[in-house]
């Protein structure tokens, strides 16, 4: 057994998840390779400092007294939801009454829907806290986000110019201890079967945004970027077909935010849409009517 | 056993008994794959609630109630993850009602402990094995039982998270860890 191979056997080795005779030619190993001791205790000393972080964490976590009451009243049926009962219409009958159940159900939904819009605008009003509203003269359209943290959003950066076809077809944020995202994504608008050109841009700002990683050095105007094609998890698209194994990342910053473009485009026209970036100017507004 | 019976047939008495006997692991296993102690409780309430209507379904010839109650909380934590990262289509395009809510302030509050840190960067998915793993202290065949995955999934979405948290660490806080030998 050679270094690699004892080296994929390690984590399961620490977990005694190995066959015997896999255990047997791991410790064989390791007698006559230090590298490899050493890179076990390491694995060894990760695994501990793991267990005492979330043990540290779970044992400051604790119910509140008041969890107890609460789901007593939920069993009571106190806060029994609509979902719930409507799901109880469906236990049991016959399938005629189900038939004429899911009828009249589907004609109050219509109703209820057209009937409540301003209601729920309302409410969605305020449920969140501010509203980001984000325009694209040239293709004419437009993006709405709803922000309900306790902050303003940071304003993102968008491209001014796309290839042809690709329009915005998502966005969203996220934060994370120490991190504020923006996430968008241009798909083919109408969608297309056999274009499965795409673009994730994924806009971060905060200490704990991951920096520029290893890849091959280019420019973005006069700003250096990083060329990539290892993609994270981040970096996959969040839609329909699935993230192409084309795909790249290319990583740059415009003053503090770390911007990540992802796209199976061609590199010149990746280039072409990262040196486009402008500061979006809409920003904080109310919710559309 | 007899409580899960107990349960089972209406007595309240010993589905509050169960409760207490089992709202840390519940409670604690949502925080640490939550990190919000709201959404934690909020966790413990829809687990318990969910528990509640399924005791029937439980089944002890296919699996310890504790698995089975792992399993419906990291379930309701994954599930509960993904409707938080909040996305959505332009305006014209989108239902009002669908506007997702942001992640309570609780999340943001700052994390100086590199290893917690890099749990909370891993992907939902390495963090449901990582938390299972080293903190349930669950063997690989039992992490397969509860989230219903092959064995060599958990082998390697494990192997996987480890070279992660590894890797993370050891570029945030270099030296946190006493060899930083990388892997051949």
């Amino acid at each position: 057994m050679n270094c690699r191979e004892t080296n994929d056997l390690l984590v399961d080795y620490l977990n005694k998840e190995v066959t015997p005779s896999q255990s047997r030619m791991v410790q064989a190993h390791l007698s006559e390779c230090a590298a490899c001791r050493r890179d076990l205790d390491a694995l060894s000393a990760l695994e501990d400092r793991v267990r005492r972080s979330l043990h540290g964490q779970a044992a400051q976590a604790v119910p509140s007294p008041e969890a107890w009451p609460r789901l007593q009243a939920a069993l009571a049926g106190k806060n029994r939801s609509v979902v719930q009962s409507i799901q109880s219409l469906f236990t049991g009958g016959t399938l005629m009454r189900k038939l004429v159940l899911s009828s009249l159900l589907a004609l109050a939904l219509v109703f209820g829907v057209v009937i409540a819009v301003p209601s729920v605008r309302a409410q969605v009003r305020e449920m969140i806290d501010m509203w980001y509203h984000f325009r694209f003269p040239e293709r004419q359209s437009s993006v709405g986000v709803g922000w309900g943290g306790d902050s303003e959003a940071f304003p993102p950066y968008m491209p001014t110019y796309l290839p042809n076809g690709l329009d915005i077809a998502l966005s969203g944020g996220s934060t994370a201890p120490g991190a504020e995202y923006w996430e968008f994504e241009f798909h083919p608008t109408p969608r297309r079967k056999g274009d499965d050109r795409f673009i994730r841009l994924i806009e971060g700002v905060g200490e704990n945004v991951p920096g520029l990683p290893e890849g091959r050095e280019v420019m973005v105007g006069d700003q250096p970027a990083v060329w990539t094609s290892d993609l994270e998890p981040r970096h996959e698209v969040t839609s329909d077909p699935p993230t192409p194994a084309s795909a790249q990342v290319l990583s740059w910053y415009i003053g503090e935010v770390k911007i990540e473009l992802v796209s199976n485009l061609p590199e010149s026209e990746m280039i072409a849409v990262a040196e486009s970036f402008v500061l979006m100017q809409e920003g904080r507004g109310d919710l559309p009517r | 056993m007899d409580l899960i019976e107990r349960s089972r047939g209406g007595d309240e008495d010993a589905f509050a008994e169960l409760y207490h006997q089992y709202k840390n692991l519940v409670y604690k296993t949502s925080y640490l794959m939550l990190d919000d102690p709201a959404e934690a409780e909020d966790a413990l309430q829809e687990v318990f609630l969910k528990v509640h209507r399924s005791l029937d379904s439980y089944k002890p010839t296919r699996g310890a109630f504790t698995t089975w109650l792992y399993r419906i909380t990291v379930n309701h934590c994954l599930n509960r993850r993904r409707r938080r990262r909040w996305r959505f289509l332009s305006w014209a395009q989108v239902p009002p009602h669908q506007v997702p809510t942001h992640p309570s302030p609780e999340s943001r509050q700052s994390e100086q402990d590199a290893v917690a840190r890099a749990i909370r960067q891993l992907s939902d998915k390495l963090r449901a094995v990582v938390v299972l793993r080293y903190y349930a202290d669950m063997s690989y065949a039992e992490i397969s039982q509860t989230l219903d995955l092959p064995l060599g999934t958990v082998k390697s979405r494990l192997n996987a998270a480890v070279r992660t948290l590894r890797a993370e660490i050891q570029s945030s806080a270099p030296g946190a860890l006493p060899d930083e030998e990388v892997a051949k």
